[in-house]
């Protein structure tokens, strides 16, 4: 980065160090810079092009979708590529492609702010739900799992991978299929500098060697069949932020706001981390194997461009979970499904931690069936294997459901079964072993 | 060995997760706790250790009012737990054979103090030598206290060299010290800086007086901070070469026994062991506005949060491939290579890099990747002196360290240390070759 020459005082205002004619009128983040607007856009577009043309992100002719969230990043997106595009003849197809989750209230301001990139930018958009890809809308999901300020999936960096959260999974899984179904050759998404580093950050903190040799790469998937790229990877947030009057509040972490204070000590940090992780040499062998096709979507599946092993992540323990790994046999266990499919037949079954290696002692024959009969929604399970030998039948008042999580706990002191249902208003069921019925008992929030 | 690398393991775990004997004592320990019934005193179970199960572990005891797992162990355990982390580290990296003179780097802070304590305890049995030197990093501190807190130290038999980093230079050491670090401007360079020379002057030390090792304190919670710093300020390439057990990239190679204890474990060993030493960590974190200091804050802040991170963050890192230098090379003492192959198949090595880099910073000898090296060869070096010193470093130093001004660069030129220049001329020519 070079360093601005130091330039004989002047009286008056300080002039563009760019093209000093104009007036300078910011302080340019990156570089640190006193330029004008004119010029500040002039060289924050001329960056991309050059970052698009010495990657070699784009070829004539393909068909290239950009990830159109409506916030500020994918808006700009859309600005830069469709006029770099036009001015330096790409021979770009750009399509919009945004996501509906169904969130009710929320993405009806997205969803707006992305028709108006339609007409602004002219670029036809399409948008795909939540409800046809998967047959929940994200407001059913949140219904039945339930959302608190943390995430009882996420539990935001404490004793869970991320990764195995539906709410991070869904969204980029969706992308991909809306990009098939669009048929495009590339997807574009607005990830920044900012975002980049942080990730690299992140996955040193939760130990994900996997991800840390693929999240710097500016283009990733292109063994599967939707490649993305990023080509705003070495853009700075705050000048997209500059480039854009919309701001919406992004998310927050502390990671985040550990690299909003070493931007302050030294601008450059931001990029020397994306170098640090563009350095870092990985074996191989540290690396995620198995690449599939899902055996229930038939899609190869994320952002990963790998599917994932069901079983593997059915017998992951969670840390505080060692102890209570029973060794049965699920009938899903060897089937190779995508992670957005795993998730989501959890969330089917009305067992939204199936997946993430929290759900124990599942039984062969354990089955949910959920009617809505009168208000009422019923969960039964059927005859189980003789390991447990006993019959559960639920009934919950619809008013009662807001099951956030169900853990089945073998207790093998009392030979029972234990259900924890946990947060919310708890229920606690317990089942003695034989075909008796179920006491349902109110326990105190935990 | 690399730390136990089963997710969210007990801080300080060292053992392999495939090891069925850790998997079954970690279901005893949670069982002998957890279920009702086992248990025929069910009041004694939370005072007693967790591992011997016969004294009173050390929360109940009253001496520890921390939380977390270190306090559930008794004081036996416990210390047995660290030597043991520390015995396994030494024996599977074969870091000191026996005819190995180790120098002990000694800051007075308790990492280095356990370490002390630990290395004759480990040998006690076998003739050897060990002293102890100590860096004038710190200047708050009395050389009194240093002398009596060394004097205690037992077997009493040692050499102990105190020794000003100024001692680099040939003469005017302390003059042309200053000089050197006023000339850099940036506070992350300037404190990098003084560590590359605390590593120059230990060197100068060890070869002068026939040491074969140096030791160095360093724990897990110290390379911790070392990965994100080293991240942030574009290292990637080299970070692995600095949090091993073994770098023998140096003269006299460095080995790092205590890189599996985490500091919370070390402070607390010499507080209760009576282990006189300076709260050294406080002072050299404190409030100091660069990155280092910010990193540091931020790691201590997640360690709170969760005391497994410091070990995730080392672990994940250890998983980046090493150099060739990160174990001991092969000498002529065929016993000693004899016991390192004998343990990297025993304890499951990585085989490390095999090509060596092309080169190395002058300044803090990190291994360059092959374009910086590649850019550092151009031509347009200095006429006057043949080589251009700044050229031939590494892209971290050329912004933090070295002058930006090029009327600023003789004048820095002329304070470096004999070392770092030999070393850059040595590279220069031989590049030219």
């Amino acid at each position: 980065m070079a360093e601005v020459e130091v330039k004989p005082k002047k009286a008056g205002p300080l002039q563009c160090s760019i093209c000093s004619q104009r007036r300078a009128a910011l302080k340019r983040p990156k570089t640190l810079e006193q330029i004008c607007r004119e010029c500040f856009y002039a060289v924050f577009e001329e960056e991309i092009h050059r970052v698009i043309v010495d990657n070699q992100l784009f070829k004539p002719g393909e068909r290239i979708a950009i990830g159109a969230s409506g916030g500020k990043d994918s808006t700009v997106l859309a600005y830069v590529l469709s006029e770099l595009n036009h001015r330096h003849n790409y021979g770009l197809d750009l399509f919009l492609l945004s996501v509906d989750e169904g969130i009710t209230g929320y993405r009806d301001d997205s969803l707006e702010t992305v028709k108006r990139n339609e007409i602004q930018y002219g670029l036809p958009l399409k948008v795909v739900s939540y409800k046809d890809l998967y047959g929940w809308t994200m407001d059913e999901i949140v219904k039945m799992i339930g959302l608190k300020n943390n995430c009882t999936f996420c539990g935001v960096f404490r004793r869970q991978n991320v990764s195995d959260c539906l709410l991070s999974n869904l969204p980029s899984s969706a992308l991909d299929r809306g990009a098939a179904m669009l048929k495009v050759d590339k997807l574009a998404t607005g990830h920044n500098a900012d975002d980049i580093a942080e990730t690299v950050l992140l996955n040193i903190l939760r130990g994900d060697i996997a991800r840390l040799s693929r999240c710097t790469s500016i283009i990733t998937g292109e063994d599967g069949p939707i490649p993305r790229c990023k080509p705003f990877k070495y853009t700075y947030e705050k000048e997209i932020v500059i480039e854009c009057i919309y701001s919406p509040n992004a998310y927050r972490g502390f990671a985040r706001e550990f690299i909003k204070d070493l931007e302050r000590i030294r601008p450059r940090a931001i990029l020397d981390i994306i170098t640090s992780g563009e350095n870092f040499r990985i074996s191989t062998s540290a690396k995620m194997p198995e690449q599939g096709t899902c055996e229930r979507c038939g899609y190869i599946s994320s952002q990963d461009g790998k599917g994932s092993d069901f079983s593997r992540i059915l017998d992951s323990p969670s840390p505080s979970d060692i102890d209570f790994l029973p060794s049965f046999s699920h009938p899903l266990k060897d089937q190779k499904w995508c992670k957005a499919c795993v998730l989501l037949e959890g969330l089917n079954r009305g067992l939204p931690k199936l997946g993430i290696g929290r759900t124990r002692g599942l039984n062969n024959g354990l089955e949910k069936d959920t009617e809505q009969s009168n208000g009422v929604k019923k969960i039964q399970s059927k005859q189980c294997s003789p390991r447990f030998g006993y019959m559960v039948t639920l009934t919950i008042s619809s008013e009662f459901l807001n099951l956030r999580d169900m853990n089945l706990v073998e207790n093998e002191d009392s030979g029972g079964i234990r259900m924890n249902i946990s947060i919310g208003l708890g229920l606690c069921l317990l089942g003695d072993g034989k075909n008796s019925p179920l006491k349902l008992a109110n326990f105190e929030q935990v | 060995m690399a730390a136990c690398s089963a997710g969210d393991c007990q801080p300080g775990c060292y053992r392999s997760a495939d090891d069925d004997s850790v998997r079954k004592e970690k279901s005893d320990l949670i069982n002998g706790t957890l279920s009702s019934g086992n248990v025929p005193d069910s009041a004694n179970r939370h005072n007693l250790c967790l591992k011997c199960k016969l004294n009173k572990n050390l929360a109940s005891s009253g001496t520890v009012s921390i939380d977390g797992d270190i306090s559930r162990l008794c004081f036996d355990c416990f210390r047995g737990n660290l030597f043991g982390k520390f015995k396994l580290a030494v024996a599977s990296n074969v870091m000191i054979s026996p005819t190995d003179n180790v120098l002990v780097a000694f800051s007075v802070g308790p990492s280095s103090r356990v370490a002390l304590q630990f290395v004759p305890e480990m040998q006690h049995k076998a003739q050897k030598n060990f002293d102890a030197s100590r860096d004038r990093l710190l200047p708050v501190f009395a050389i009194q206290d240093m002398k009596s807190i060394v004097s205690n130290i037992a077997p009493p038999a040692k050499a102990f060299h105190v020794v000003p980093i100024d001692s680099i230079y040939s003469s005017n050491g302390r003059d042309r010290l200053k000089e050197l670090l006023n000339a850099v401007k940036d506070m992350t360079g300037k404190e990098d800086l003084l560590q590359h020379l605390r590593m120059l002057s230990l060197q100068k030390i060890a070869h002068e007086n026939g040491y074969t090792k140096l030791l160095l304190g360093s724990c897990t919670s110290r390379i911790a901070c070392h990965v994100i710093s080293a991240t942030v300020k574009g290292q990637g390439y080299s970070l692995p070469a600095d949090i091993q057990y073994v770098d023998a990239r140096w003269e006299i190679p460095v080995v790092l026994p205590l890189r599996d204890c985490l500091s919370q474990e070390l402070n607390m060993l010499c507080c209760l062991d009576g282990l006189g030493c300076l709260e050294t960590m406080e002072v050299l974190n404190s409030p100091h506005a660069g990155i280092n200091g910010s990193v540091a804050s931020f790691v201590s802040l997640l360690q709170e949060e969760n005391p497994s991170r410091e070990c995730t963050i080392v672990r994940t890192a250890g998983k980046l491939t090493p150099f060739h230098f990160n174990q001991i090379p092969e000498s002529g003492d065929s016993n000693t290579n004899l016991a390192s192959r004998r343990s990297q198949k025993k304890f499951n090595l990585r085989p490390y890099e095999s090509t060596p880099p092309e080169s190395y910073c002058p300044i803090c000898n990190s291994p360059l990747t092959r374009s910086d090296h590649i850019i550092s060869c151009s031509p347009g070096s200095d006429e006057t002196h043949g080589y251009e010193f700044g050229a031939t470093c590494c892209p971290s130093c050329q912004f933090q360290i070295l002058p930006k001004e090029p009327s600023s660069i003789e004048h820095f030129n002329s304070f470096l240390p004999g070392q770092f220049v030999v070393r850059a001329k040595e590279r220069s020519y031989g590049l030219q070759r």
